[in-house]
């Protein structure tokens, strides 16, 4: 019996570099990893998580990072290539939704890997986010699992106690 | 319907009615055993039935097979049929891996042949095969190509080398559905399935080297060329990641659609358009797309599948006598005609985790195959056994023609992953003699066997409701997964 991890596969993609030009606000928190969290739901088809942070910002940050976590990328990402993302939404449900959407599918499509994510300017409608990453590298990075989806089940975002919690179901 | 108590009604051992309350245009009808039954309670999967049964337009019953737990808005398991007149068209009625489904071929190989070879051909399989998250495929396509793959299905794949075309009259609608419009695929969505188009995937997406372990109907098993010892192989996997951006974009867009149109739903991912609108229409030709390059997909890793066998055994395409006995899609909508209330009608069914199971006679099964009826394939949870079914007039009659896919899961992925270990998973995968090649250690306890109902369960259940009939049992020998 033979298990082999890792993957071989062909890096199909030119690594970008976007500048900053972005306004930054202040990205509260943003530094503060050791409260930004997340646990995995127990989902009898899915993989669902509920993450949890000081600010709506770190929010947003903490998402991105539980989906390269689960991705299984994240402790092994190390590049300075930063991506900028600007998302137009319905509300900060739907932006949360598009922001992991957007990042699962340069993952997928364009081969890139994140661990860093920075939060420029978020409000109801809009948000403009910078992730920092690199190109996947096969003897490096390692997929645990396919994710083919954000879903929309049981997304919510909700304030406690100075406390913000994001529910999220990724179909796997 | 938010009600967390639904009733389920027995009409006998192997239904069950969800009765009509509230806004619920039509019952529920599930498909399930006593034995079964208790695990379907547990995921609350009976709710998702009665919420569907709220669609515009559904007609006869809101239904699920006994395979079925929770999904995105329709439980998968479910089949859902609406008039293309006055009724919806829902991408969670489909799923995200549109056109996830299976394929069987056939060898003129007998297991003795295979046997001490086993670890050879797995490895070989394994190589020769792309498979695993972000594994490229060996296929380069340009966005013109990507775009005729859209159009042309499984045909374009026989057109650039992968097969003959004797394998598209025993694929579901020949391996293509010809209302496919690539205009209504997004730029993310070709770009997602740009590079991956040869690539099996990962999850529960396999090749299976099996052999014939029983015959149940010998007639039917000789029309689709089966008989006891022979090895086959069973292929399934779906679009890739252009089917699960499909069904994102379409999401989106029906989410506004519902305002649009004033429909209200028990739950937001019930979200739908009119067939007929615009928006139902431009997301039937995009899963339509999608569902074509899925069949180009089986088709292409089949080709290989057939090299592989060749090389590996060293004997030639006639004396390995590898053809395709069928292909069957798990997760698709199709414009089909049935009979409703006593008269011939186009309906729209939603099969979510189901297959299409026509009967001996119909006219959109192959020729070889009308005196039985159409092939079912049903995998099995991996190393445990698949079925290959035949398709009845009592499916025609009561379920729009469909019946189960497959074993439905029962354990969460986290709880699978706490629960098994991987050492005896390994060791009781060898013990029953089947190897495993698998590229993700954690997908491999996710799939775990335990981690699904047992599909001999669920086979029994539509077989006895005479939804299907059993024809073959097939055992693995060697699997590989990504």
């Amino acid at each position: 019996m033979a298990i082999s991890a890792g993957l071989r596969s062909t890096i199909v993609g030119v690594a970008e570099h976007n500048g900053t030009g972005g306004r930054f606000t202040q990205a509260a928190g943003a530094a503060l990893n050791g409260s930004i969290g997340y646990k995995v739901l127990d989902h009898v088809a899915d993989l669902g998580v509920e993450i949890h942070a000081p600010s709506l910002e770190d929010l947003f940050v903490g998402a991105a990072r539980a989906l390269f976590d689960l991705l299984g990328t994240l402790e092994s990402t190390r590049g300075s290539v930063v991506e900028t993302i600007d998302i137009e939404g319905l509300d900060l449900v739907d932006l949360l939704h598009d922001w992991l959407s957007e990042l699962l599918f340069r993952s997928a499509a364009r081969r890139r890997v994140f661990s860093e994510f920075r939060v420029c300017r978020l409000d109801s409608g809009h948000l403009r986010a910078e992730a920092v990453g690199e190109a996947f590298d096969p003897d490096r990075h390692s997929i645990e699992r396919e994710i083919k989806a954000v879903t929309f089940h049981n997304l919510e975002i909700v304030e406690q106690e100075r406390e913000w919690r994001a529910t999220v179901i990724f179909d796997v | 319907m938010k009600t967390d108590e639904i009733t389920l009604e027995r009409i006998d051992d192997w239904r069950w009615r969800v009765p009509m309350t509230g806004k619920m245009r039509v019952p529920g009808l599930v498909f399930s055993s006593e034995a079964i039954l208790p695990k379907v309670q547990q995921d609350r999967s009976p709710l998702q039935v009665a919420n569907v049964a709220h669609l515009p337009g559904i007609l006869r019953a809101s239904m699920a097979m006994p395979d079925m737990h929770w999904g995105y808005g329709f439980p998968i398991g479910g089949v859902a049929a609406t008039s293309v007149e006055d009724g919806v068209i829902s991408p969670g009625g489909v799923g995200y891996d549109i056109n996830c489904g299976c394929r069987l071929m056939r060898t003129n190989l007998d297991r003795s042949d295979v046997q001490s070879r086993m670890k050879e051909l797995v490895e070989s399989l394994f190589r020769n095969i792309p498979c695993g998250v972000g594994s490229a495929g060996a296929i380069r396509l340009s966005e013109k190509r990507e775009r005729e793959v859209l159009i042309r299905g499984a045909g374009w794949a026989v057109e650039n080398g992968f097969g003959e075309s004797s394998d598209l009259e025993r694929t579901e609608d020949g391996g293509c559905m010809d209302v496919a419009d690539p205009d209504t695929i997004s730029s993310r969505a070709l770009e997602r399935g740009r590079n991956q188009l040869g690539t099996l995937g990962s999850g529960n997406h396999f090749v299976e080297v099996q052999f014939v372990e029983d015959i149940y109907d010998p007639v039917a098993a000789r029309a689709f060329e089966l008989e006891k010892d022979q090895v086959t192989v069973m292929i399934h996997s779906g679009s890739r990641g252009l089917g699960y951006q499909v069904c994102d974009d379409y999401l989106k867009v029906m989410n506004r659609a519902v305002r649009t149109y004033g429909i209200d739903l028990p739950d937001r991912q019930l979200v739908c358009a009119p067939f007929d609108s615009e928006e139902g229409q431009r997301y039937y030709r995009a899963m339509a797309c999608a569902a074509n390059y899925a069949w180009a997909n089986r088709q292409a890793l089949m080709h290989w599948t057939r090299k592989t066998f060749g090389k590996t055994l060293g004997i030639g395409p006639r004396d390995l006598g590898m053809r395709l006995v069928y292909d069957v899609c798990h997760n698709i909508a199709k414009v089909e005609e049935h009979s409703v209330d006593g008269r011939q009608r186009k309906v729209c069914v939603h099969r979510k985790g189901a297959t299409r199971a026509f009967p001996a006679g119909h006219p959109d099964i192959p020729w070889s195959y009308r005196s039985v009826g159409q092939p079912v394939l049903i995998p099995g949870d991996m190393g445990t056994h698949s079925y290959v079914l035949v398709g009845t007039q009592g499916a025609l009659s009561e379920t729009f023609g469909s019946t189960c896919h497959g074993a439905g899961r029962v354990k969460s992925r986290g709880e699978a992953s706490r629960v098994f270990d991987i050492g005896d998973l390994l060791r009781s995968l060898s013990e029953r003699g089947v190897r495993v090649m698998a590229k993700g250690k954690k997908t491999l306890l996710e799939e775990a066997p335990g981690a699904y109902k047992d599909v001999s369960e669920v086979v029994d259940v539509v077989d006895h409701a005479g939804i299907c009939r059993k024809v073959a049992k097939l055992r693995p020998l060697g699997v590989i997964k990504g």
